[in-house]
């Protein structure tokens, strides 16, 4: 019996493997493109500083400029044709691009680079296509010049007796590599395309396909912040961070749980998430370099420059975090009594002028501080008609920039994907915490701030038993009156009757 | 061609029988049930018997049509057409007979359907709240005061672990869309719609690994809306509540 | 179309304009062809569009065979053109968007329009004996009040956030929240529109069929001379009449919840990934009541007519009467009238009450009850015939088979205990499948055959339709079969990747047969296609009556011209008196007089 399974199994592999190849050889014609990061173009745009005076010109430029011009000098106080213009952006973006590629590589052929403190096989197994059964390799190829040079890519799994591996290399296309100059490999699983890339994006710029459709938005790692932190306001976040978001989601936002992945697998997620967040940074730094300095990328000393300061030197931040975590005052496990008094110490602090939460939360902790500021201030109700964000905190570090000069939001354009998003005080009345409900999560919350929002970091003008006093009145808040039945279910819907 | 029609035909008993027979023996049927007597195998026999019912008409009918079929072919039959307009008897034997099966189906059914539904068990052994919501199942058990919805409540997301051998009642709600819970290895289903709370009740027998499976479009998201069950020894499920009421409690 | 498929009649007087001859000849063509009041015109129109979104919804169905089978794979030429960013790979709402809208298209779009729209506006006059419906101009507007479903559907897919993705139940909140779903955003509002814009054109069509059937059959066309097409007709039409009004309000209800901010669906306070839902006070069961309300008694909408056609096809090839003529007719309405209080069963899991599961199980058994005598009935037609192999004795031979399955298939999720394993598992996808194309849709295949004489004066051709049949039938089952297996396994409905769970990973090898079946199965309608073109133009021509069938229809010119006899038909008996000893010939069609000397009196075998 068993052999007969096997034997109809593989016969019906077999086949379907003709009939794929028959239909994909069909339908899919020309070969595939392997997929690219996307260039962070959010807020000002490369070109919008772009040399426009023939003044500004590098030397590099100014010689390519005489070289297509044909002409020996340029016309004092004329600006640069726009052809020209367009030329030196669209060079100046694929140096960035190619800088960028030989640093990290590309979402198929992820690369650590030595001294970042990146796994490579976590990297790796997280990259390619859903399922993929690729692997990344490492290999010795040789640049115009002569010289061997590492390269990444990714091809077909290795097999034994194989001396010559096809693999697709992002620049090269389809080349042909001896065994013998392969480094390394590692095997690729899709798992970041399979899970993530569908609201955080390929570039991890929190613009997958759901984002615009979810509120809030995926993050974008690009910034290399994360809200939910163990470590201070300026710090990055640790492995154990990115592990307890997946492991518990973040609770009342559509990030879920990804608690049932294997432990291999949440690892190597976490990893690139990591690789993203470092990558989306040091590009940040680069295109500064680019757009405020007029760097020339092609420079030998800016490239060791970019590595050493911008690349290694964030890689250390990261590598930190680790050294950087808030760990709260430990204390005896409180009696009943002594609860009872911490919550109430708690619940004056709430309201006081030295904590200020009811400033944003409300004096009922229900989330309505900022609505009653300013219906007392006799402005209109966030949402309502000439709606103006004359409070700044309105909206995160990742959405600031998309208000306009009158303060209202920006639609989404051609400098952001997304339209702007508010973020709103929580209401502490429900039971969600987001950043986790360990009570050393929400004292973290309180201590060292949610990054990128107005919640401060209060970690330095409270005392750790204040804090202690705050934590307890929150975690017990959804439980007193006035607070919605069960309110931990998220769920405050009600049915009258049953059909 | 009226033989080669009707061999055409009979073609689907055969292939229709061989592919039902062939299923389990290649393990494409029902999953393991693992649940208390009275619940999964109750849903598996009914199922099985209206598998036999239903396989002999659909034998003996596709075969008589067969039959016809090739008995009857205009190129080769010799006899004259038989000019009947039907036959009352015929027709009230094969309106009362088909009718009495199917009542009697239905109403031996009714208690199996009351013991999954509508009999709420008033002492179970495990009280806990599911909450379904856009992508995940928020899982509520009662903390050391032996009460939901106070604040020492353990609170997990995706991972059901229940004791065995122990009546669970489950309380199941919705956060935002239609859900369903769906166990196939326990062969329980229900909607959870939000504003209500619907108790669903069962019990496990055999320790193990199960799906938890979202049986209910509710988004993009619902082919990844996984759960897992877990059914272990009591100790086990006890030592297993704690870890996890003293992560939740942890102050470092 | 071409000239030979309508004829202008003879000696019917059309205005020709003296004056501007080019503007009257588009006028003449517009009235001819386009807004024809000729309901044989309008069967057409219906027939051809419908058609040609029975393409659409096929390729839709492929799509989803594809994710089934290689999930995440490269999806062909769509893949690049729309996923780019991700490499190729589906998103998981296109997915669902693929689900829903294959169902809307196939269930609103084809087989209701081509049953009622295509083949009752053509047959009804026709077999009754009237020279046209009772209310043509309403006609031609249900037809062209398909037009706007037609562009508001074919909008939502492109609408912001993609196609409607809620299924094609539209259970809200998730279809009437905006934030539940991207493709709940414009896309539902316009889907829900397309809906009622097909219920009224439905409604519109029902009462035109029920006023020409009660009021303009021929002299001596008794109720009980009608045949089963017609009584299959005439019992969908009582359907719609009395089921739609509560899908078109269901329907307008979800479209003010979304629009206007009333709360029909929603509950008090509720919240969807972040934003409020708007105003409370519904319920969301309540959508599912209404909606099943009126979808049930739609299930038998899509059924009825079909099986009316099938017994007259079989009648007609077997050379002998319909077995128990009196019982078919019954059994019809006590379909139709089950049909009204079964609608629960889609709803057994639903968390509504559950004693009406006890209610809905019995009504639902009950309802097998019909079906199983007309199967009976149908066995007994051909029991004791002659037999003749052609095309149309095919098709419905071969939807007597697999409703054989169906109809078995059904009694399982009848069974409430059992339905709460296999509700909104494959199982339920393999049951209406058979249902809907492997018993209406091949019926379908078979009218079109056997009436294409009388629409086009053309003969299909025969070996090519045979081909059709054989291969048609045996990827159908291919595609189908297996499905049942799936459902025992728990494998669930609309799940862009099941095989995530251990329990299901198993089972992706027989998707992927599944899907080479269905492929196969869409290829090979090419044959069918090249068929109907091909002899629309150049098919063989022929008489009033190239099958030797009774009906009315027959004794028309083929094709039959405005006001379709020539000399007003008079009815002398039934339409299935095939084989009577009172004549030579194997049939004896019911405008024929009787011998001379002998008075058509209406007998009790009609």
């Amino acid at each position: 019996m068993q052999s007969t399974f096997t034997m109809t199994d593989t016969i019906l592999r077999n086949c379907r493997a003709a009939a794929a190849l028959m239909v994909v050889g069909l339908f899919a014609g020309c070969s595939a493109e392997p997929v690219h990061f996307r260039l962070n173009h959010e807020g000002k745009k490369l070109d919008e500083l772009a040399p426009l005076n023939p003044g500004d010109l590098t030397d590099r430029e100014k010689k390519q400029a005489l070289e297509a011009l044909g002409v020996t000098e340029f016309p004092k106080g004329e600006p640069l044709p726009g052809y020209l213009q367009a030329r030196f952006l669209a060079e100046r973006n694929q140096e960035l691009v190619d800088t960028l590629d030989g640093l990290f590589g590309g979402p198929d052929t992820p690369y650590a680079y030595p001294g970042t403190g990146l796994d490579q096989r976590k990297l790796a197994e997280a990259s390619g296509p859903t399922s993929s059964k690729n692997i990344v390799l490492r290999y010795v190829s040789k640049n115009d010049a002569g010289k061997p040079v590492e390269m990444v890519a990714s091809g077909p799994l290795l097999m034994d007796g194989v001396s010559q591996v096809s693999i697709r290399d992002a620049k090269l296309g389809a080349i042909l590599v001896d065994r013998k100059d392969i480094k390394d490999f590692s095997y690729q699983r899709g798992l970041f395309r399979q899970h993530c890339v569908h609201c955080h994006g390929i570039t991890g710029d929190g613009d997958g396909p759901t984002a615009e459709f979810v509120m809030p938005y995926p993050r974008d790692f690009r910034k290399g912040k994360f809200k939910f932190t163990s470590t201070d306001t300026p710090d990055r976040p640790t492995r154990g961070d990115l592990h307890r978001t997946l492991m518990e989601g973040i609770p009342g936002t559509a990030m879920p749980s990804f608690r049932l992945l294997a432990q291999d697998e949440l690892d190597s997620l976490i990893e690139y998430v990591a690789y993203l967040a470092l990558r989306g940074e040091v590009e940040t730094l680069i295109t500064g370099r680019i757009r405020d300095n007029g760097e020339d990328l092609t420079d030998p000393e800016i490239q060791a420059s970019i590595v050493s300061d911008d690349l290694l030197g964030m890689a250390g931040q990261w590598q930190n975090a680790e050294q950087k975590i808030v760990i709260p005052k430990e204390r005896t496990p409180p009696t009943p009594e002594q609860l009872a008094a911490s919550v109430e110490a708690g619940r004056k602090l709430f309201t006081s002028e030295k904590a200020q939460c009811s400033k944003c939360h409300g004096p009922i902790g229900s989330g309505d501080g900022w609505a009653q500021a300013k219906v007392w201030a006799g402005q209109p109700q966030p949402g309502t008609l000439g709606d103006l964000f004359t409070l700044p905190n309105e909206l995160d570090d990742w959405n600031k920039d998309k208000v306009d000069g009158t303060g209202h939001i920006r639609p989404a354009d051609i400098y952001f994907a997304l339209p702007g998003q508010q973020v709103r005080p929580r209401n502490l009345r429900q039971g969600i915490y987001r950043g986790g409900r360990r009570p050393v999560d929400v004292y973290r919350r309180i201590a060292a701030s949610i990054k990128g929002t107005a919640m401060p970091a209060l970690g330095k003008t409270l005392t750790p038993d204040e804090i202690w006093n705050l934590v307890d009145f929150v975690r017990q808040l959804p439980f007193e009156d006035g607070s919605d039945e069960m309110p931990d279910t998220h769920s405050t819907a009600t049915i009258q009757g049953q059909l | 061609m009226g033989r080669f029609w009707s061999l055409f035909f009979l073609l689907v008993p055969i292939l229709g029988v061989a592919t039902f027979v062939a299923a389990p023996m290649y393990h494409y049927w029902l999953p393991e049930d693992v649940s208390i007597s009275g619940q999964g195998d109750v849903v598996d026999g009914l199922f099985y018997f209206i598998l036999y019912l239903t396989g002999a008409v659909f034998i003996g009918t596709e075969v008589v049509l067969f039959w016809f079929m090739w008995k009857y072919d205009a190129a080769t039959t010799k006899e004259p057409v038989k000019y009947s307009h039907g036959n009352h008897t015929l027709e009230i034997v094969w309106t009362i007979i088909p009718a009495g099966t199917l009542l009697f189906i239905a109403i031996y059914q009714m208690n199996a359907w009351a013991d999954q539904t509508m009999r709420i068990p008033k002492n179970p052994g495990l009280e806990i709240e599911v909450v379904a919501r856009q992508f995940e199942w928020r899982i509520k058990y009662p903390g050391p005061d032996g009460k939901l919805g106070t604040q020492d409540d353990i609170h997990m997301v995706n991972d059901l672990h229940i004791p065995k051998d122990k009546e669970v009642l489950m309380h199941l709600k919705s956060m935002d869309v239609l859900h369903s819970f769906f166990l196939p290895n326990l062969r329980v289903k229900q909607d959870a719609v939000p504003g209500m709370s619907i108790p669903v009740w069962y019990t496990a027998i055999k320790s193990g690994s199960y799906d938890l499976v979202c049986a209910e479009l509710c988004g993009w998201g619902h082919y990844k809306m996984k759960g897992r069950l877990t059914v272990e020894s009591d100790e086990d499920f006890a030592r297993w509540l704690e870890g996890v009421r003293k992560n939740q409690e942890a102050e470092q | 179309m071409s000239t030979a498929s309508i004829g202008h009649g003879h000696g019917h007087a059309h205005s020709h304009a003296s004056g501007n001859d080019s503007w009257a000849n588009v006028k003449k063509f517009l009235s001819s062809y386009v807004f024809s009041l000729d309901h044989k015109v309008i069967g057409i129109q219906f027939l051809f569009s419908t058609l040609l979104w029975f393409f659409v919804g096929g390729i839709l169905a492929l799509g989803i065979r594809w994710q089934l089978a290689w999930p995440w794979a490269d999806m062909p030429v769509i893949g690049r053109m729309l996923f780019s960013a991700e490499g190729g790979q589906i998103s998981p709402e296109f997915y669902t968007m693929l689900v829903s809208m294959h169902a809307s298209v196939m269930i609103f779009f084809v087989i209701i329009p081509i049953l009622a729209g295509a083949f009752g506006n053509f047959l009804i006059p026709l077999m009754i004996g009237a020279d046209d419906m009772a209310f043509p101009t309403l006609n031609m507007l249900s037809y062209w009040f398909m037009w706007p479903a037609f562009i508001s559907m074919t909008l939502s897919f492109f609408a912001h956030g993609g196609g409607p993705s809620s299924g094609w139940t539209v259970y809200p909140p998730l279809s009437s929240v905006p934030s539940a779903a991207p493709g709940s955003h414009n896309a539902q509002t316009l889907w829900l529109i397309g809906l009622t814009f097909v219920g009224v054109s439905s409604m519109m069509g029902s009462v035109n069929y029920l006023t020409t059937i009660i009021m303009m059959r021929a002299p001596g066309m008794t109720m009980f001379r009608l045949p089963l097409t017609i009584w299959g007709m005439f019992i969908t039409a009582v359907l719609q009449a009395f089921a739609l009004p509560v899908l078109t309000a269901a329907g307008f209800m979800q479209v003010m919840d979304r629009v206007m901010g009333t709360g029909f669906f929603i509950p008090e306070g509720l919240t969807v990934n972040g934003i409020d839902a708007g105003a409370g006070g519904g319920q969301p069961l309540l959508w599912q009541h209404l909606f099943w309300f009126y979808s049930h008694p739609a299930v038998y909408i899509m059924l009825l007519p079909a099986m009316g056609m099938v017994s007259d096809i079989l009648a007609c090839f077997a050379r002998k009467p319909i077995f128990g003529y009196k019982p078919m007719v019954y059994s019809i309405s006590g379909i139709a009238g089950l049909g009204f209080i079964v609608w629960g069963h889609h709803m057994f899991m639903s968390g509504m009450n559950p004693a009406l599961g006890m209610t809905f199980m019995v009504s639902t058994m009950m309802i097998a009850l019909p079906s199983a005598i007309k199967t009976f009935n149908w066995l007994g037609t051909i029991w004791g015939g002659k037999i003749q192999y052609t095309t149309p004795m095919l098709f419905s031979l071969g939807f007597l088979s697999m409703f054989i399955i169906a109809g078995l298939s059904g009694i399982f999720m009848a069974a409430t205990p059992v339905d709460r394993f296999i509700h909104d598992t494959y199982f339920i996808v393999a049951h209406f499948h058979y249902v809907l194309f492997g018993s209406t849709a091949l019926a379908v295949f078979g009218a079109i055959h056997f009436w294409f004489p009388k629409m086009f004066g053309r003969m299909m051709n025969e070996p090519l339709g045979k081909l059709h049949f054989f291969l048609t039938i045996i990827f159908f089952n291919g595609t189908f079969f297996t499905m049942h297996i799936l459902g025992t396994g728990g494998f669930p409905r609309r799940l862009a990747d099941p095989y995530h769970y251990e329990t299901f990973k198993h089972l992706q090898t027989m998707n992927q047969f599944m899907t080479i079946s269905a492929v196969l199965m869409v290829a090979v309608q090419v044959i069918f296609v090249f068929n109907f073109i091909y002899s629309m133009f150049w098919g063989p021509r022929c008489g009033r009556n190239p099958w030797h069938a009774n009906g009315l229809e027959w004794s028309a010119p083929s094709p039959p011209g405005h006001g379709n006899f020539d000399v007003q038909p008079i009815v002398y008996r039934g339409p299935y008196e095939y084989g009577s000893p009172e004549t030579d010939q194997d049939y004896y069609p019911q405008t024929q007089p009787p011998p001379a000397g002998a008075l058509a009196v209406a007998k009790d075998h009609h």
